[in-house]
């Protein structure tokens, strides 16, 4: 019988839910903008059965995609299971197959083969919509594509043959000049490799350029940003190795003693240009956005962690892993291509933790860009412990637009029973001005046990929201979340 | 005592049965309801609820669920496990 009881995290507003819905014409409070036409897309992780190992990592649950369609107003929703291959091989034997994240050598036998990790990818990780197709990401393993229409998942796409790695990262950007994709992917030869291959991918989904590169040590590679001329890859810290996964333990442990690297490269160059910088000891998963600046400078805006913020990734000396070291702020780093020195200068533009999964304006993605956006808590708003329950202050109650110009913050809040999942920034249709848009984003609501999807004006955060889109249940976690156009999405 | 979604099912062949019952003796608001609605049983943070209407209500909490209050007993490791979902 399956039994989430000794999962400690499955607890109150995240007790399994492992349905899949569909909502027509769904409750609205406020006015759905008429002009936004397309669908907000969701993705994260839920377990189909219970971890097998009770201290695995979340992000090692079922892919569960979810889809907020909007039509003149009207806004359905729409939730369903990324049908992987793990998800079919666990549905036939009704109950749960694999073991650890990323690590193949703790599976059931019938299901174990190291030899092919990227079978066991539950694509749980981000959306992409490129070349008029919707794909489900996760960084071990192939995009899935999914219909844009049923969320079908239709399997998964290695681009006619042409995308050489075993894995494809979570994290793609999009060059809002060609509309070329810049991706790659790590561990890209099988696992614990220190082989990076970087492709660029033109508007029609074709792959038109390779590069092949090692990494100084082998370390999550989560997150990438691009400029014009450039490609940035930051890491830090986390390591793994062939020995450590056949000893049974979760893929990655924390190395305080590793420094954080960037590489910068050339986007139409060979590969062989890779430079790496070396930073203090810092987590970095997610990025706002890079541009080059002139003079040979590169300024990347990133809400890095100082340092390890995974408990289930543990210090590899045996040292507890420290919460009081898990914050993220907003961070703006300078390289410098023409000094001979190998490290960059940061500074800290905001002196409070935020969430560190970052968005931005995307059609100013690889530009100079003056906003990013994201969640932070801010201890002075209420939060009403009678209706909602004690969170001991852990609660993402606010949506800022920080501007990286002026140093000033706008900020949305949610109300005193909500917290809030990663936003997305939505253009104003017909609108070209950086920032001219809507924010977008799925609140918990603790004091109703329901799901809510907040829509705010961008320009203009402190009015609060001007439409909530009400489920009357708890939907899916997000992890990432994108906004497609009807022409986007080919649903025109 | 709580009935639980897992006391339920243990029970399941009695509550089948009591199920059977409120199917066949529908409440006098059902006279309004589509030909096809029956009691429904749906589960609510672990414990039953029974909508005996006979207008097929899914159920819908009422403010003041405290939906928080089980995370502060999280410790920060498992706090911070539910990573992208607070």
């Amino acid at each position: 019988m399956t039994d989430f009881s000794q999962v400690p995290t499955k607890v109150g507003y995240f007790q399994p839910e492992r349905f899949e819905a569909d909502i027509y014409d769904c409750e609205v409070q406020g006015q759905v903008p008429k002009e936004l036409n397309g669908a907000f897309i969701r993705l994260g992780g839920d377990w189909l059965y219970p971890p097998l190992f009770k201290d695995d990592a979340p992000l090692n649950s079922d892919g569960y995609i979810s889809m907020f369609r909007f039509r003149n107003g009207v806004v359905d929703y729409k939730g369903r299971w990324v049908k992987t291959h793990r998800y079919q091989a666990q549905r036939a034997a009704n109950r749960q197959l694999y073991g650890y994240y990323r690590n193949p050598f703790t599976d059931d036998p019938s299901v174990r083969d190291p030899s092919r990790p990227n079978l066991r990818t539950v694509s749980n990780t981000a959306p992409l919509i490129h070349a008029g197709k919707l794909f489900t990401l996760k960084e071990d393993g192939l995009p899935h594509r999914i219909d844009p229409r049923t969320l079908d998942t239709l399997g998964p796409h290695d681009f006619d043959g042409k995308w050489q790695s075993e894995t494809f990262t979570a994290h793609p950007k999009i060059d809002p000049v060609s509309g070329e994709m810049i991706s790659f992917g790590y561990e890209a030869t099988g696992m614990a490799t220190d082989d990076l291959f970087i492709y660029t991918i033109d508007k029609s989904g074709a792959v038109r350029h390779e590069m092949r590169v090692k990494v100084p040590y082998v370390s999550i590679i989560h997150d990438q940003a691009i400029t014009q001329k450039h490609i940035l890859i930051p890491f830090g810290g986390y390591v793994t190795s062939l020995d450590r996964l056949k000893a049974g333990k979760v893929h990655w442990g924390w190395d305080q003693t590793k420094p954080s690297m960037i590489g910068v490269l050339r986007r139409d160059g060979d590969g062989k240009d890779i430079r790496w910088f070396k930073g203090p000891e810092r987590c970095m998963m997610h990025t706002f956005n890079a541009h080059d600046a002139g003079n040979g400078k590169i300024v990347l805006y990133a809400p890095f962690w100082d340092s390890n913020f995974f408990p289930f990734f543990p210090p590899v000396d045996g040292t507890p892993w420290n919460p009081q070291k898990a914050k993220s702020f907003v961070r703006k780093i300078t390289l410098d291509l023409k000094s001979k020195k190998d490290t960059w200068t940061e500074e800290v533009l905001w002196p409070f933790p935020v969430q560190d999964l970052g968005r931005v304006d995307t059609r100013f993605m690889s530009l100079e860009q003056r906003y990013g956006f994201t969640g932070f808590a801010d201890p002075q708003r209420p939060f009403d412990e009678a209706r909602a329950g004690n969170m001991k202050g852990r609660v993402t109650n606010c949506y800022g637009r920080f501007d990286f110009t002026s140093g000033k913050l706008n900020a949305y809040f949610a109300g005193p029973t909500h917290s809030l999942q990663e936003c997305q920034f939505v253009p104003r249709p017909g609108s070209t001005e950086e920032g001219d848009g809507y924010l977008m984003g799925v609140a918990q609501n603790y004091a109703e046990m329901r799901s809510e999807l907040i829509i705010a004006d961008a320009k203009n955060l402190e009015a609060g929201d001007i439409a909530r889109v009400i489920l009357p249940f708890r939907t899916s976690a997000q992890v990432h979340g994108m906004w497609g156009s009807d022409s986007e999405l080919g649903l025109a | 005592m709580k009935l639980t979604r897992r006391l339920f099912l243990k029970r399941s062949a009695l509550t089948g049965g009591a199920l059977a019952s409120v199917a066949a003796f529908p409440p006098a608001m059902a006279r309004f309801a589509p030909a096809h609605a029956t009691a429904v049983v749906t589960f609510f943070d672990g414990q039953l609820w029974l909508d005996t209407s006979g207008l097929s209500r899914s159920y819908r909490a009422p403010a003041g669920a405290r939906g928080a209050a089980p995370l502060a007993q999280l410790t920060d490791a498992d706090f911070h496990a539910l990573y992208g979902r607070i």
